[in-house]
């Protein structure tokens, strides 16, 4: 065969399958694209260089790595789904006297086309693009940006070699498939007389019970970090779930309807009921992947962008003043020693009002602080094993509280209040949002004492930001916080909490200044016991929030357009595929006394189910993680459920409509293919 | 009157971009008596799958019309016409036309299905066919599963449940064995003594043999027509094929 048959025949292979190719390029383009847009922001000096731009950079660089992996993914799904389709072509060359090294001759050449196409169309809207991305981060970062459009050299260098090997991949597995087969299966392999889908009811249950569990898991785990940990052991089970529940169970629910005579012998559920199980035993996997695909977008979305557009509140609630400050105190005496804390107190106001920081709003209060585990009603340090606390007990959350113990003058002091307690008497503050709240009317600190509880307070300064925590946290007030706790000095820590308001602008001098009073030489000697000292400012952290977060959102929204185009593309796929098996049934019906609108009908009525399918699910899976997501955007101290809860609505309504226009047009697709002209 | 009338039959085919016509059908005249077992027989291209589509109210003729008993095909309407073909005409095609979603049983019962019967009924009528045709041993499996002379026959099944008026055939035998078309063929003759009037497309001697008369098609005009009269198969088959030979050899018969 002369050597300048192959790329001939290449390009008529290409061109004669264009209905699938096209799709195809135009997939890779896409994840070329996204792929280089990703790490070249990831690479940019732009970036690089705004407050905060590292921690960006990094999580793009991780990104990337996602990026590389999905694309792979999905470049193997679609031409593995592209290769099926062209078996018969392959089998018509093998007849015609074509060896399979001649065949796969050919297949080099039409891959390696194709990855030179994706490439180069990839980085030209990669490139094109990049700008806009770019201006996305510079607009989530609130920061400002140029507008000289640049290419990205390292971007396109690393892009090269990753998408070469995706290429080589599945030209290997291309070449596998061609060497395995033997002619006459080929040309026949589309008309292989199919078995009726059995469907496996175990597998059904299997599936029902894999995401009832998940469901279970995602309602009933109450502990933030727990929820964290079992959230993937979920993700698991909901992925294979759904898998199993779509190609099994709904062949066997098929089945169910078939036996149900009545149901089943009607005009309108006939054809589409058997039609059904057939499509769903080829389609399950697919419309399982679109869920799967859509669920995912729709959780990041909705945690990236709640997240991210509650920032100020997140910031607020977590900074109650721009200036937040602890000190800690080597002893229990020295730390309640009235006195020290006042002069602290002057001298830290002082030290701002001399570093120009006009100090405001301040607030003041000291604190002890213990982790601890409650056993018989008593609370012991999780690590005091002499009292038989069982350490293991605190790794499954088991009992374990945040403890907090404040002098009831600092709380007065603070709220203008005038509690007075008897020195057994306490009022306690329990955080329950993060799941139970403390009931009991007594507090029982082991070695230290009993508390009569006598009130509960409803209102503690600063609190989200010292306790968001995965376990439920008790503050109690009480007389004395000092020498009486001695016995506990090596379980327990001690902190003054104190914060001001700010001139904008002084947060770093504020901090430094705040530093300078622990570093001043007789600073120790005013403040006996003063061990460490340390800041924060809400400046500081909205620069790490916006980086964090506004990283993360913007990975979000490229993953989310990545598995949209994914979803896209199987949808599609799938469309042409049951066209093409569909025209001959479509065909045979018409001859057997079926109106074209009947059959129209009947098939509108099939692609409905079979569209809402995932597009259902994935809202129910939503809705079934939400309260999970819920507990675990609390650790980020994001509490505003209604936005969470808009989000998610928002995000639903806003894929069912993209979803609905891929539907539209795809449908046309399929139409077309089946209301007879095009045939393969 | 008869019960299938067929005067000035005319299709005319115009290829896509206009200019040239092929004139498939020109002048096509018969009619089918109730009861009767009628092949029609032509080379590839003489209009014999033109003309079952137009019979079969699937294609529409440029000239002259058809009549079913008593009812001008071209006056029933386009809505109207899935329904008509459903319960006056029945289908047996060359490639069995068996949906691959369906068991045979389903496949069988699809007409009726379609008409809105109710199980009872379809489930009575198809006992006595599918008796007749030998083919209740597989009612429950899928047509992949069965062989090409059983697909045939539930297919014949599937074209008698709705009890038509006449059986349209489209080369039967075309692809059988020897041994399934002798079963497929004594089938129809059975259906055909019970009183089913049946008009069959075929290239195949041995097949047009067995009808009660053989209508030749030529150049879109029926050319010339064999009566069975009281000869046998064999007789028939002769005759069949001495036509055949004149046919091809462009002559004429007096």
């Amino acid at each position: 065969m002369s050597v300048s048959m192959y790329p001939k025949l290449a390009f008529r292979g290409i061109w004669k399958n264009k209905k699938l190719y096209i799709p195809y390029i135009l997939t890779a383009v896409g994840m070329v694209a996204m792929y280089y847009i990703v790490t070249s922001v990831s690479y940019s000096d732009g970036i690089r260089n705004i407050s905060g731009g590292d921690t960006i950079v990094e999580i793009l660089s991780f990104g990337s790595v996602i990026m590389a992996i999905f694309a792979a993914i999905f470049l193997f799904y679609s031409s593995s789904f592209l290769m099926r389709r062209r078996q018969r072509e392959f089998g018509l060359y093998n007849i015609l006297g074509m060896g399979k090294r001649h065949i796969g001759m050919i297949m080099l050449i039409e891959t390696a086309f194709t990855a030179a196409i994706s490439l180069v169309f990839g980085f030209i809207f990669g490139i094109a693009f990049s700008k806009l991305a770019e201006a996305g981060i510079h607009y989530i970062m609130k920061t400002e940006v140029g507008y000289e459009l640049t290419v990205s050299f390292e971007a396109i260098l690393s892009a090269i070699p990753i998408f070469a090997l995706i290429f080589a991949v599945i030209l290997v597995f291309t070449l596998l498939r061609v060497r395995m087969s033997n002619p006459i299966a080929l040309l026949h392999s589309e008309n292989a007389g199919e078995r009726p889908p059995k469907g496996n009811p175990l597998i059904a249950i299997i599936g029902v019970i894999l995401i009832g569990a998940a469901y279970y898991i995602a309602l009933t785990t109450e502990n933030p970090i727990l929820a964290l940990a079992l959230f993937f052991a979920a993700v698991v089970m909901v992925i294979v779930g759904t898998y199993a529940l779509f190609i099994s169970g709904s062949v066997v629910m098929c089945r169910l309807l078939k036996r149900n005579k009545k149901y089943y012998y009607k005009p309108e559920n006939f054809i589409s009921v058997s039609s059904m199980s057939f499509r769903m035993k080829r389609n399950g996997a697919g419309l399982a992947s679109i869920c799967i695909l859509l669920t995912m977008v729709l959780v990041m979305l909705t945690a990236t962008f709640s997240l991210y557009s509650s920032e100020e509140d997140i910031i607020r609630s977590s900074y109650p003043r721009a200036l937040m400050c602890e000190s800690a105190f080597w002893t229990f005496e020295e730390f309640e020693n009235d006195k020290t804390a006042e002069s602290f107190r002057k001298a830290a106001f002082a030290a701002l009002e001399n570093a120009g920081c006009e100090p405001e709003n301040e607030y003041f209060f000291r604190m002890a602080y213990m982790i601890s585990t409650m056993i018989d009603g008593e609370f012991y340090s999780f690590n005091d094993v002499e009292a038989g606390v069982d350490i293991e007990d605190y790794y499954q959350a088991n009992g374990t509280y945040n403890l907090y113990m404040m002098p009831v003058r600092d709380y007065n002091d603070m709220y203008g209040t005038d509690y007075k307690l008897a020195d057994d008497e306490a009022l306690i503050y329990s955080v329950y949002s993060m799941g139970t709240e403390y009931k009991d009317d007594v507090v029982k600190i082991g070695h230290i004492g009993e508390y009569k509880v006598v009130g509960h307070v409803d209102e503690m300064l600063d609190c989200d930001r010292i306790t968001i925590s995965a376990f439920p946290t008790l503050i109690v007030i009480m007389n004395n916080v000092g020498k009486n706790f001695e016995p506990l000095s090596g379980f327990a820590t001690r902190y003054y909490y104190y914060g001001y308001d700010v001139a904008e602008g002084t947060e770093r001098a504020a901090q430094e200044a705040i530093y300078n009073i622990e570093l001043t030489k007789d600073g120790n000697e005013n403040f006996p016991g003063l061990s460490t000292l340390s800041t924060s400012s809400r400046e500081r952290d909205r620069i790490d929030f916006f980086s964090m977060y506004g990283g993360i959102f913007f990975l979000g929204v490229m993953l989310s357009i990545m598995f949209m185009l994914a979803a896209v593309l199987i949808i599609y796929y799938k469309q042409i595929s049951e066209g093409y098996e569909d025209s001959g049934r479509f065909e045979i019906m018409q001859k057997v006394g079926l109106t074209k609108k009947d059959i129209r009908r009947s098939i509108d009525a099939q692609m409905r189910t079979v569209f809402v399918l995932p597009i259902a699910a994935a809202a129910l899976h939503l809705a079934f993680a939400f309260p999970m997501l819920k507990r675990m955007l609390l650790m980020f101290n994001f509490k505003n459920c209604p936005l969470l809860l808009l989000t998610a609505a928002m995000c639903v309504l806003i894929f069912a409509a993209i979803y609905l226009i891929v539907y539209k047009l795809t449908a046309g697709a399929y139409y077309r293919i089946v209301s007879g002209g095009e045939r393969e | 009157m008869s019960m299938l009338e067929v005067t000035h039959l005319k299709k005319t085919y115009t290829t896509r971009f206009g200019g040239d016509k092929v004139e498939a059908l020109r002048d096509v005249n018969f009619t089918v008596e109730s009861g009767e077992y009628v092949a029609i027989m032509g080379e590839s291209g003489s209009g014999k799958t033109t003309l079952l589509n137009i019979l079969a109210a699937l294609d529409k003729p440029t000239g002259g019309k058809v009549v079913l008993n008593g009812i001008d095909l071209s006056t029933v309407k386009e809505s109207a016409m899935a329904a008509f073909r459903r319960d006056n005409l029945g289908f047996v095609f060359q490639e069995f036309n068996l949906l691959d979603t369906f068991s045979i049983e389903d496949n069988i019962y699809l007409p009726l299905v379609l008409s809105g019967k109710s199980h009872a009924d379809m489930k009575r009528r198809l006992v006595t066919i599918a008796e007749q045709l030998g083919i209740t041993d597989i009612l429950k499996k899928y047509p992949y599963e069965v062989s090409g002379g059983q697909k045939q026959r539930a297919a014949t099944a599937r074209a008698l449940i709705t009890y038509p008026q006449i059986i349209l055939a489209d080369e039967p035998t075309g692809a059988l064995d020897s041994k399934a078309t002798d079963e497929l063929l004594n089938l129809f003759s059975d259906v055909n003594k019970s009183g089913q009037t049946i008009l069959m497309v075929t290239h195949s001697v041995k097949a047009a043999s067995r009808a009660g008369r053989v209508l030749f098609i030529r150049d879109g005009e029926v050319f010339h027509q064999i009566y069975r009269g009281e000869q046998t198969s064999e007789e028939l088959f002769a005759k069949i094929s001495d036509t055949l030979t004149i046919l091809a050899g462009g002559g004429e018969i007096k």
